[in-house]
Order: structure tokens, then C-alpha cells, then sequence
């Protein structure tokens, strides 16, 4: 293969380290190791990642992130598919204090007294308006008063409009879907055209995409590593097959395959979740062949050389040589390309879902959410909607492309630095 | 090397075989063909109509004599009539092949005239403040997914500043001719290429960077320093040339994707090249578009692989293909 990039040079574990570690402008704590004993490749790496500004800030951007998504959820109030309405209707203080009872609402939340105003001289009823908002802990102070209020600022869940509804509070006309609601204490970041919370949608969607792109990675790496190394140790035919399998997969369009994929999935009604798994594997399966061609030159490569001899010569077996002697000098090249096949599938992901042919609602994932641009009105007026999940998207990937390229240069023998 | 040549290309035409099967047995085995798909909801449509449609979109055949139909007539260069557009595919292609080509073009140019000097001038001073900017700045557009990006170059630039049109590639109400056609079509095309630039210049840059990081470390250039060269001569004229034997490479490769169209830009900006109508024949299940659309698309791919290993030895001497 003329584009085997010449490069790659295997990593020789136990004699880089040394010469590399000189160089180094010695830490203070790390003196008496570096001096003495001499550093393990790992730690070497570790070290040399440490000082790599752009990996560390993307790794922590990164935990961020991951805290955000799967923590996040646990400490959030609200779940993912709950959806929120506007309860336009005014109550009475005795319902006030009934619903205060039935944990309906807080007694932290403040109501508005409604007055009749003046009667309108054209129309010739008398209009509502609404007062100051005052603390419910007052009006409950007096519960002979004939005043209604209205709920101020606050919103309901799906669960309790259906309690509103069966103890008759209300007739349900009044309470509304709270609908691309904009930022509120409640809401930190509004709420979308189905009444549920942004924020609450962008920690769950966080979760799915991350997960997808994490179980993807495994997947793809997997395949590539145990095909590449089959292509690269056996060599002969079934070498020849497997690279013509990578060719095809190479050069045939994602997005068609998708696309067919997603129909049969739509036509043979599968469910929701399943869908997922078949995504995930259909989005693995495109994308382990370029591991499995680094991980095949690789070893090419390092078949000729002198110590996989030495293991011949000691005669060890395949199965010894193969993962106690080739792997451990792919690894490197295997975990950077890991992390960054990571960033890749979250943004085919991403931009599946945004087509509508990923993960479908009422799933959440960011692309999902960016998805709601197609309605201009919410592209125009709603960005607290589509602006944090790409924000997110491009944060997440950038702090992965980061700690990738933090751990290719820290895995490379040549970098001084 | 032309021996080389030659083989790769009856590799290539193999496996352009070998997807043309697997995308045919794909999209025949879709449930709801584009006769279930025209004809549901109709209700004076009888069975018998559907048969005989189905009898002359050619749709009546099972799959291996279907396919052997579509490949025997697919030699002869002729990729059928369109279901949806009832139009040959061949002319439709070409048509929006061009379309595409407007857009990619710019785009290539200026990705490479932008791409590359950063890439260059953050290795001339590396791990300094500007190398962590313009380093920072080719991470955004590697990352950033380009329909996040469209949208926002759309939402700001055309519906909150008004300064370009959000979609389209002409002014419908007018009826431009000559010069002031091409500004309308020019103003119409920024958007998409500033997106499309910046999602690409990242690629180019990172690359650039590292070759001649590479470069700036052999003994050559120390050799050139040593004998008291200005550090200009030493970076333009003895490393930049060796940083642009792997560009060029990349470069050559990258041509025949010029052709190939962008399906989500194209798609968001309503762009009518060959990337929007692919997406809509694979919606429609428009068989015909779909089999030629894809095959051209992987014969590009190809190309441009083969294309990357030719201009990789015929700018370094030292790669021999065999």
C-alpha cells in the first residue's frame, strides 16, 4: 500500500522512554523517579499529556459534560418526558388552600389576586387584571376572602393537571400546553413546542448520544482490531477478503445506507428503543474500517521485525504473540483512534437524528433537538431551544477531538515535547 | 506505474460491483416500493394498476433478474429513467452535478488558501498564543456539526442581520440574465460556503501543522540555519516546499469529491445539486436515482484514493507504486 504513511513507526516500549525522559525540564516531585529508575511508558505518556494545555482543558471539559448528563439527571427534578402546562385558570382560596394540601403546588409560590376593572365602554364587560403577585403563605392567611387568584409564574406537570381535573378544580380548557415557554427560574433554559423543560431534555439526550457514541466505539474497535489483526498476522486470502470488505464499506455512502436501513426499521414498525441498538450497530458496522487498516499496517509491520522473531524462536504461541507482543505496540494507535471515533459517531449521530433517520422521538437526543429549526418561528424566535443542544454537541466533540490529539502526541516517540 | 494504474482501477471496478449488489438487494428488499408509496391513499386505484405499474417501472421482477436487467443496461451507460423526475437519470446527474460544483469549488480554493498558511504560520511558532488560537479555531470547525452551523449562519446572517438570502440559489421573483445572475446566484452561495469552508479548513490547517512540524525538525533545516539563512528563506523556501508534498496529496485526493455534492448543506440551504436530489430520490425510493447517484458517488471516492496514491509518487520521488 503506497499510502501507508511512513510515519508510523512502531512504538518500541522499554528504549524510547529513557532518552525522552533526559530531555524533560525535571519536574520537582517527579525528580527522584526520573533520575534513578527511569519512568514506565505509561507514565511517561501521562506526563507528557499533563503538560498537552488544550488535552487537560478538553478532558476536563469533557467530565464536565459527562457529570452534566448522567449525574445531572439524578439531581434534576424533572424527568425526561414530562410535559408542562399553563394553568390559566384562577382559584379561589379555599381551592388555593386544598391544593397546597394535595402537594399541587408549593407554599413558597406566589399567586396574583384577579380584580374586575372598569367595564370597557365599547364592549360593555368588565376586563380582568391582574394584581401584584403575592406570597401564597399571605393569601392562605385569609381564608374567608372572596378574591380568586391566578397561579404567578409557575407551571404544571402532566401528573398533576390530571389531579386538577379529577378533584374538579378546574375544566381542563383552561390550562394549557406550556409551549416554547422562554427562560424562568422553573425553566433554565424554557421549554420546546411539546412543553417539555430544555434543560432537563438536553441532560437525557446528552445521555443517549454519549452512550452511542461510547457503545459504537466499542463495537467498531473491536471489529477493527480483531480484523485488522486477522488481515495483518494470517496475510494471503484472507487478508485479500477482508481489505476488499473495508473497500466497499469505505467507498459506499453512509447516508444512503442509513436512510434504506431506516426504512425497513419504519416498515417493520420496530420499536423505539430497539431502534437504537440497530443504529448503533448499523453505525459501528460503517465505521470499523479504519482501524482495522491502521491496526493491519501495523502489524504488517511489525511482523518484520526482529523480536516477533524472538517469539518465533522462543516458540511461543500464536495466541501468546499476538496479545502479549503485537497488540501492546497497536494500543497506542488503538486508543487515539478509539477517542476519536467516539467525537466522530456522536456527530453522525448527531446529524442522523437531525434528518430525522437516528434515534426517534419521544427518545431525546441533541440532534433531535437542534431538529426544531425546521419550524422557522422556533429558528427565528426560540434559540434557547436549538442553541445549547448544538452548543453541547460542538463541546463535547471539540473536548474528545482535544484529548485525542492530547494522547496521539503523548504516544508519539518523536514529540519532544 | 501505469501497470499499477490499470490494476487499481479493475480493483476499484470490482468493487464498484460489489456495492452496486448490496445497494440494489438493499433498496428491493425496502418494504413499500415506490409504487406502494404512489399509489396508497388512492382509492380508485385498482390491483390490476398496480400490477401493471409495477410491470413498467420494472418493478415485477425478483432481485437477481432485476439487478441482472439494471447491470446489463447500466454498461451500456444507460442508469434508466427517473420514477420520480421521469426524466434519465444520466441527464439529471449531469445536470446537478454542475450545481454542486458551483458550491464545492469555492469552497476547496478557499479552504486550501485559508487552511493552509494557518496550519504553516501556528508551526512557526509553536505552542505560542497564536498557535493555541488558530489551533483552537481548526478544532471548532472540525467539530462543529455542519447543520448546527448552517443554522446559525442562517439565523444570524440572514434572518436577524438580513445580509444574505437564508435559501435558494437564485432570486425567485426576478428574472436575472448575464452578469447580474451570476452576483444573485454568488450572494445566494456565501452562506453555504463560509459554512462549508470553515467546517473544512480545520482539516487542512491541522495537517499543514503537523508536516511541517515534521519538516522543521530534520537535520536539513538545521543544516539551513546553521549556515545563517534568515529564518524567512529557511520556513518558505526550504521547509514549505517538503510540507506541501503530503498537501498535495491530500488535495489530489480530495477532487473528485468536488462532484459529489454536500447533502446536508445543500439540503438546509435549499440548494438544488446532486446532494439534495440523492436525499430526496432515497426518501422517495426513486430506484433508478438512488443506484446511480450512490455508484457515482463511490466511483468518486475511489478516484479520488487512487488519485491521492498517484500524486503522492509523482511529488515524491521516493514512493515507488508497485
Amino acid at each position: 500500500m503506497p499510502t501507508q504513511d511512513p510515519k508510523m513507526q512502531p512504538e518500541e516500549q522499554t528504549t524510547h522512554g529513557q532518552p525522552s525522559v533526559q530531555e524533560q525540564p525535571s519536574a520537582p516531585e517527579h525528580s527522584s523517579i526520573q533520575t534513578t529508575h527511569g519512568v514506565t511508558f505509561g507514565q511517561l505518556v501521562f506526563r507528557r499529556f499533563v503538560r498537552n494545555k488544550l488535552a487537560i482543558a478538553g478532558f476536563f471539559a469533557l467530565l464536565i459534560m459527562i457529570l452534566f448528563c448522567f449525574v445531572g439527571t439524578l439531581l434534576n427534578p424533572y424527568r425526561e418526558y414530562e410535559q408542562f402546562f399553563d394553568p390559566d385558570v384562577s382559584f379561589s382560596v379555599q381551592q388555593l388552600s386544598e391544593m397546597k394540601d394535595l402537594n399541587l403546588i408549593s407554599e413558597k409560590i406566589k399567586v396574583t389576586p384577579i380584580k374586575m376593572g372598569a367595564v370597557s365602554s365599547i364592549l360593555g364587560t368588565a376586563k380582568e387584571v391582574a394584581g401584584e403577585p403575592i406570597a401564597l403563605t399571605e393569601v392562605l392567611k385569609n381564608p374567608s376572602s372572596t378574591e380568586t387568584f391566578r397561579l404567578y409564574h409557575t407551571s404544571f406537570r402532566l401528573a398533576q393537571k390530571n389531579i386538577l381535573l379529577e378533584k374538579g378544580f378546574c375544566t381542563g380548557e383552561e390550562i394549557k400546553l406550556y409551549n416554547k415557554m422562554p427562560i424562568t427560574g422553573q425553566h433554565l433554559l424554557g421549554t420546546d413546542v411539546d412543553g417539555f423543560d430544555v434543560f432537563t431534555r438536553l441532560q437525557y439526550g446528552g445521555r443517549v448520544s454519549l452512550l452511542v457514541g461510547l457503545i459504537c466505539m466499542l463495537f467498531a474497535v473491536f471489529l477493527g482490531a480483531v480484523l485488522g489483526g486477522i488481515a495483518g498476522y494470517y496475510g494471503g486470502f484472507l487478508d485479500g477478503a477482508i481489505m476488499r470488505i473495508v473497500d466497499v464499506i469505505n467507498s459506499i455512502p453512509v447516508f444512503p445506507i442509513i436512510i434504506l436501513f431506516n426504512s425497513f426499521m419504519r416498515f417493520s414498525k420496530v420499536g423505539d428503543q430497539m431502534k437504537i441498538y440497530y443504529l448503533i450497530i448499523i453505525i459501528a458496522a460503517l465505521n470499523w474500517t479504519g482501524l482495522a487498516r491502521l491496526v493491519r499496517g501495523q502489524i504488517l509491520s511489525l511482523r518484520e521485525q526482529e523480536f516477533m522473531l524472538a517469539t518465533e524462536t522462543v516458540g511461543l504461541r500464536a495466541g501468546r504473540r499476538i496479545f502479549r507482543h503485537l497488540l501492546p505496540n497497536v494500543m497506542p494507535q488503538i486508543i487515539v483512534n478509539a477517542t476519536l471515533l467516539v467525537g466522530g459517531v456522536i456527530l453522525l449521530e448527531s446529524a442522523l437524528s437531525f434528518l430525522g433517520l437516528g434515534v426517534s422521538p419521544p427518545y431525546s437526543t441533541w440532534g433531535i433537538m437542534i431538529n426544531r429549526v425546521n419550524d422557522p418561528l422556533v429558528m427565528i424566535h426560540c434559540p434557547y431551544i436549538w442553541l445549547p443542544p448544538g452548543l453541547c454537541i460542538l463541546l463535547t466533540i471539540m473536548a474528545i477531538n482535544f484529548v485525542g490529539d492530547g494522547l496521539r502526541d503523548a504516544f508519539d516517540p518523536k514529540m519532544k515535547r | 506505474m501505469w501497470q499499477y494504474i490499470v490494476r487499481r482501477i479493475f480493483i476499484s471496478v470490482m468493487i464498484l460491483f460489489g456495492i452496486s449488489i448490496l445497494l440494489y438487494i438493499l433498496i428491493r428488499s425496502m418494504p413499500g416500493d415506490y409504487i406502494t408509496m404512489m399509489t396508497t391513499g388512492k382509492n380508485n386505484v385498482t390491483p390490476a394498476m398496480v400490477e401493471h405499474l409495477r410491470h413498467l417501472y420494472g418493478l415485477d421482477t425478483n432481485i437477481p433478474q432485476g439487478y441482472f436487467n439494471w447491470i446489463s443496461r447500466a454498461i451500456q451507460g444507460d442508469f434508466g429513467v427517473s420514477f420520480f423526475y421521469q426524466r434519465p437519470v444520466a441527464d439529471i446527474i449531469g445536470e446537478k452535478v454542475l450545481v454542486s460544483f458551483t458550491l464545492a469549488l469555492p469552497v476547496f480554493i478557499l479552504t486550501i488558501l485559508i487552511g493552509v498558511p494557518l496550519g504553516i504560520i501556528s508551526a512557526t511558532r509553536p505552542y505560542s498564543k497564536l498557535d493555541y488560537a488558530i489551533t483552537t479555531i481548526a478544532f471548532v470547525g472540525i467539530s462543529v456539526p455542519s447543520f448546527f452551523l448552517a443554522v446559525v449562519l442562517k439565523r444570524v446572517f440572514a434572518y436577524g442581520l438580513k445580509w444574505f438570502p437564508p435559501f435558494g440559489m437564485v432570486t425567485a421573483t426576478e428574472d436575472y440574465t448575464g452578469f447580474a445572475l451570476f452576483m444573485d446566484k454568488s450572494w445566494h452561495l456565501v452562506l453555504p460556503i463560509v459554512c462549508l469552508t470553515f467546517i473544512g479548513i480545520g482539516s487542512y490547517m491541522r495537517y499543514a501543522r503537523s508536516n511541517m512540524l515534521e519538516v522543521l525538525d530534520t537535520d536539513y533545516i538545521r543544516t539551513a540555519r546553521a549556515k545563517g539563512l534568515p529564518e524567512g528563506t529557511v520556513i518558505y523556501s526550504h521547509a514549505f516546499r517538503n510540507t506541501l508534498i503530503p498537501i498535495v496529496t491530500i488535495i489530489g485526493g480530495s477532487i473528485p469529491g468536488l462532484f459529489a455534492g454536500a447533502m446536508i448543506t445543500e439540503n438546509l440551504f435549499q440548494i438544488p445539486g446532486i446532494g439534495w436530489y440523492g436525499y430526496q430520490s432515497l426518501t422517495n425510493g426513486d430506484i433508478p436515482f438512488v443506484m446511480a447517484f450512490n455508484l457515482f458517488v463511490a466511483a468518486l471516492t475511489l478516484l479520488g484514493n487512487l488519485l491521492a496514491d498517484i500524486s503522492y509518487a509523482l511529488v515524491d520521488p521516493r514512493i515507488r507504486l508497485k
